[in-house]
């Protein structure tokens, strides 16, 4: 191999190692803090108590919202989105920001990549579930910003 | 029909396609190391999907290095692997599901990507049609200048 050929083996492997290992890639936003493990217990009782949040729980899986949102009670740990077990927003705004996810973004995540066919592909009842769910999480105090009483929708 | 050895071989392609090539690489760069950034940036939570930026960062720098060491035809096979299967990936995240992923819209990164890997497919291409890949047969047992 010639000097360059060399040289420019080496740049590359230099740039893609720094890149894979993740050096100077900043990371993920860092959002909320995980819930502690007590809330966590708390959280997956009051959802097994409540039919629709239980199915909302389903429906989050099945729909791949855990692949980009974190829930500690179901085990979802997606860092695309912020954590959901913290949003201490009402059930019915919840179900908008299903609807609609471009209109309310979290600090520090990106506004484009949520898709926006929820409202076409899921039912009223889905999406309502899975908000029941979310609010059900972060109203047991899964997280700390759960609202204890909130309106239910 | 070329044989395996004459595919692993180095080969000499002409200026043109040897500047097509080039380009095509600094493509698959960009490629490679915007999916690093976005495996480093959430992705790496995504399951499957995840390990298949990693993979292709990791496969983007081996295609380079097939190149800078002359293997054109493999560069030229890796390159069109890579970079149809990831353009064909975010078309399905995009459309429909891919893996159970699925994404809304494309962001400043994606946008790179996707025109990178876009220009890494058209270039490889041009490159082919160039004589990019079929170059090592006529050259082979040349020496090579190592100054």
């Amino acid at each position: 191999m010639t000097p360059v050929r060399t040289a420019l083996a080496a740049l590359v492997v230099v740039a893609f190692g720094l890149a894979i290992a993740g050096a100077g890639m900043g990371g993920p936003p860092a959002g909320d803090p995980a819930p502690k493990t007590a809330a966590v217990t708390v959280a997956k009782q009051a959802i097994a108590r409540n039919a629709t949040a239980a199915e909302g729980a389903k429906e989050f899986e099945s729909e791949g919202c855990d692949a980009c949102h974190a829930i500690a009670a179901t085990g979802a740990k997606g860092k695309l989105g912020p954590r959901l077990d913290t949003d201490s927003d009402p059930v019915r705004e919840t179900a908008g920001n299903v609807t609609d996810p471009r209109t309310d973004i979290a600090e520090g995540y990106e506004a484009k990549l949520m898709p926006t066919d929820y409202a076409s592909r899921m039912s009223a009842e889905e999406i309502r579930a899975v908000a029941t769910f979310i609010h059900t999480v972060s109203a047991a105090g899964g997280g700390s910003g759960g609202k204890k009483d909130g309106d239910g929708g | 029909m070329p044989t395996l050895k004459s595919l692993t071989e180095p080969s000499h392609p002409p200026p043109v396609a040897l500047a097509l090539l080039a380009a095509a690489a600094v493509a698959v760069a960009v490629g490679g190391l915007e999916h690093a950034r976005l495996f480093h940036r959430g992705y790496a939570e995504v399951e499957i999907v995840g390990p298949l930026f990693l993979l292709n960062a990791i496969g983007s720098a081996v295609t380079i290095l097939l190149l800078i060491a002359r293997r054109t035809a493999l560069f030229v096979a890796g390159s069109l692997a890579i970079n149809v299967g990831a353009l064909v990936s975010i078309l399905f995240s995009h459309n429909s599901s891919f893996f159970g992923f699925s994404e809304g819209g494309y962001d400043a990164t994606a946008t790179i990507i996707v025109v990178a890997e876009a220009a890494a497919v058209l270039l490889t291409g041009l490159a082919l049609v160039a004589g990019g890949a079929g170059a090592g047969a006529g050259v082979r047992g040349r020496t090579e200048v190592t100054a």
